[in-house]
């Protein structure tokens, strides 16, 4: 168990000195897989600006906008065990010495929304959590200035994207279709539902009763755009203003919410580093993960299943087989963000090192399986999701994701190779974030293991 | 220079020191460094959009847009390579694509660049079939010539604080609206044209222009609506005024204007304008006479109102379109001609 040594830095902001070995291996679960336990410590070694009392102080952000489509562990998560989560935000606070957390919440997660609330009203009774935690507000989103979180003016423009993830996608699994993730429907909470739109930065903190230690935890309800997930447009849309995602460095780490010190990990990395820190989990950090497994397949949910497991395992021993005993034509190894597949490479392990040698990535290791559709409608599908969700900042991920998108549907081509090659290059190196450096990678993957007519080379 | 302030890195192999603060940006173009830009303008924030200067800077793990990124020391910069050129006529290229031209009133520094960089239009077709129409009588907007630089909105948030435009919508979906999709009538709008100054494009521009920019004449001059002294560009063609323009960077206003100064010429040529003194004639009606003989008729009167009445009797009131010459010669009148103190200037209220 780690050794609890309390540092006492301003009022009643502290830090406990914990052994983080035990998250060594733990990546972040959020799509990236950026160690997280460099995180914690970079956020840590910031100096303190300002105090909580005067909203200052360093942040904890649990980014839960959960939209990369095929994903819908976080909802599960939140669904089943919001506590183990904010536990993990609390150890983290701790840990760096933050007073503030806040989840920045998927609109569309209306029952995880009533779980979450639950769940910290439990842990502000035990003495957890600050008086006061579970206070809730919104954040924008794309409709306009000032963000209007009743505002549905997204639906169409989602849904007619990727309405195949919901036909075909995690279909048995129980819940709302909007677990499916991916598609930015708006707010779900319907009209007349009015959120604060001021960001609670000053609200008071008091030290928890238990603990002794103040950590209050306020819910943001998300701005409905995919693009709110990538970290930096998540705090744009925290502070109310277009997510458009903010040019790094500096990094949240170093100035993030209104300029602070944040440490912001997914819902599922938060989870896995309080298993791991209470030793609730015994094994190694990043050998499990939570699969997101959805498509043609008998038995689709959410499971936990060891790091290196194949596609076909997991399909066979926790999908329970492919729907009819169909033959796969297409997957998805990682969530929309990591391409397609041909059915031929099901038995890829699903880790860092087996992926890349299929040229791709564990992304939110959200596995989709398709029996009979045409593995480039699969592609475009997504081209075209992307080129919707595109913040619209950057010229080459508003206008590449566009052209490839409108290249894969078969209603334009790229004149040449040349110029397609230069059009995913320019993606690669001149977009603002990580949606116009890997939407290329659909193509590319394309390319190397589908011929024009969707036959595996 | 105090050197504390001064930061000193590596550009293209070379030495250079810049001011503490300043970007990659200004300092190419300090030293005379070619970088192409469409969303930069110096008077706003950076933005980092249009990717356009993007430049290779040692240990980044891509390409950084040198509008955005700040000189630090030791920072070692290349701005032209292979690689870089072909993103940027990439970027050009995926512009010129979405862009469709505009009515050329306004320079399109779009194809200016692209031409530049020798590269046009690809055969990718982009459906953009926005069109906006509005109802006030000096801006139109051409959402076709649109590349989403967010100039026009940054300027109306940054220098005028109107916040009369927003980017709303994303991806493919994206444009550009006077807020809520209002008329500018029905917003904040100040009708500065500030927004058609910056636009790179030309996709903004004045309803009331009448000749493509190409065809006309500029002449610098001072804007005479009030004291400030704003430097005005006059466009002509064919002897007429047929716009009104301001060069950032240049007098006091750097290419600031207000709705009467870039907008309020129609005077110039119209019907009703006074282009002679009038006087009274006998049978009480105006007609045209010369300068000579109204400032006369002045003097006279004047001088009868002081004879009879008293030197204070008579008052100056300046406007305040004058300058401060043009108040001091007046008051300068007042004390010695006339004799009196009473003297005002309508710029003091």
């Amino acid at each position: 168990m780690p050794t609890h040594k309390e540092v006492k830095l301003a009022h009643y902001v502290r830090i406990v000195v914990m052994d983080l070995s035990r998250l060594d291996g733990l990546r972040g679960c959020g799509g990236a897989g950026f160690p997280a336990a460099f995180k914690w410590n970079a956020v840590r070694d910031e100096p303190l600006v300002g105090t909580p009392e005067m909203g200052g102080g360093k942040v904890i952000v649990c980014n839960a906008d959960e939209g990369e489509p095929g994903t819908f562990k976080d909802g599960w998560l939140f669904r089943e065990q919001p506590e183990v989560v904010l536990r993990g935000m609390q150890r983290a606070a701790e840990f760096a010495g933050a007073a503030r957390g806040y989840v920045y919440l998927r609109p569309e997660y209306v029952d995880q929304l009533e779980s979450l609330k639950t769940a910290i009203a439990s842990l502000v009774a035990s003495g957890i959590l600050s008086e006061g935690s579970g206070a809730l507000w919104a954040g924008a989103g794309f409709a306009g200035r000032p963000a209007k979180p009743h505002d549905t003016g997204l639906d169409d423009v989602a849904l007619s994207a990727l309405d195949w993830f919901v036909e075909h996608g995690a279909k048995g699994l129980q819940g709302s279709k909007t677990e499916h993730g991916g598609l930015a429907t708006g707010h779900a909470f319907g009209e007349g539902l009015a959120f604060p739109l001021t960001p609670r930065r000053s609200d008071p903190v008091e030290p928890a009763s238990e603990t002794g230690f103040a950590f209050r935890v306020d819910i943001c309800i998300g701005g409905g755009a995919y693009i709110c997930g990538e970290e930096t447009a998540l705090l744009e849309s925290m502070e109310g203003r277009r997510p458009q995602p903010r040019h790094k460095p500096p990094y949240p780490t170093q100035a993030g919410l209104w300029g602070l010190p944040t440490l912001m990990n997914n819902v599922e990395t938060f989870w896995w580093a309080e298993r791991l820190l209470s030793g609730e989990f015994e094994g190694e950090g990043g050998t499990h993960r939570l699969y997101s497994l959805s498509g043609d397949v008998n038995q689709p949910g959410v499971y936990e299943a060891p790091v290196g497991i194949t596609a076909q395992e997991l399909v066979d021993q926790f999908g329970g087989g492919v729907k009819d005993g169909a033959e796969v034509s297409c997957w998805i190894p990682g969530g929309a963000a990591t391409g397609v597949l041909p059915g031929s490479l099901l038995s890829t392990s699903l880790s860092s090192k087996g992926l890349k040698e299929v040229g791709t990535a564990p992304g939110t290791a959200a596995v989709v399986i398709f029996a009979k559709r045409d593995p480039r409608d699969v592609a475009a599908n997504i081209m075209q999701f992307f080129a919707q969700e595109s913040c619209s900042q950057c010229t080459p991920c508003r206008l590449g994701c566009r052209a490839v998108a409108s290249w894969l549907s078969g209603s334009t081509a790229f004149p040449d190779a040349d110029t397609e090659e230069r059009w995913l290059e320019s993606m690669e190196l001149g977009s603002i974030c990580g949606l116009g450096f890997t939407a290329p990678l659909v193509l590319r993957l394309w390319r190397r293991w589908f011929s024009e007519s969707g036959v595996v080379v | 220079m105090n050197s504390d302030l001064n930061v000193s890195f590596e550009l293209d192999g070379k030495t250079v020191e810049v001011q503490a603060g300043e970007t990659l940006l200004a300092a190419c173009r300090k030293t005379c460094t070619e970088v192409p830009t469409l969303c930069h303008d110096d008077r706003l924030d950076p933005y980092g959009g249009c990717r356009m200067c993007l430049v290779e800077l040692e240990g980044a793990p891509r390409p950084v847009p040198a509008c955005k990124t700040t000189a630090a020391k030791g920072m070692k910069v290349t701005s032209q390579s292979p690689m870089l050129e072909r993103v940027r006529r990439t970027m050009a290229e995926m512009l010129m694509t979405e862009h469709t031209s505009g009515n050329g009133v306004q320079v399109d520094g779009l194809e200016e660049c692209a031409k530049e960089l020798g590269v046009g239009a690809m055969p990718i077709k982009f459906e953009n079939p926005r069109t906006w129409e509005d109802r006030n009588r000096f801006l139109a907007f051409d959402p076709g010539a649109c590349i989403l630089c967010d100039r026009c909105v940054r300027y109306c948030d940054e220098v005028m604080q109107c916040t009369a435009l927003e980017h709303v919508g994303q991806g493919s979906e994206a444009f550009i609206q006077p807020t809520d999709g209002a008329s500018f009538l029905d917003t904040s709008c100040e009708l500065c044209g500030g927004c058609i100054s910056t636009c790179p494009t030309g996709a903004l521009y004045e309803k009331q222009a009448t000749a493509p920019i190409a065809e006309t004449e500029a002449t610098r001059s001072v804007c005479t609506f009030c004291g400030v002294g704003c430097v005005l560009d006059i466009h002509t063609k064919d002897g007429k005024v047929v716009k009104i323009s301001s060069e950032e960077g240049s007098g006091p206003n750097d290419g600031h204007l207000c709705n009467k100064g870039r907008f309020a010429w129609q005077f110039i040529h119209h019907k009703d304008r006074l282009t002679h003194p009038l006087v009274r004639n006998a049978q009480g009606e105006l007609e045209e006479t010369t300068w000579e003989i109204a400032y006369s008729r002045v003097v006279e009167g004047l001088s009868a109102v002081k004879k009879k009445y008293g030197a204070d009797s008579i008052g100056f009131l300046a406007s305040s379109r004058c300058t401060n010459e043009d108040v001091y010669a007046l008051q300068k009148l007042a004390r010695s001609a006339v004799g009196t103190n009473n003297v005002h200037s309508c710029a003091a209220t």
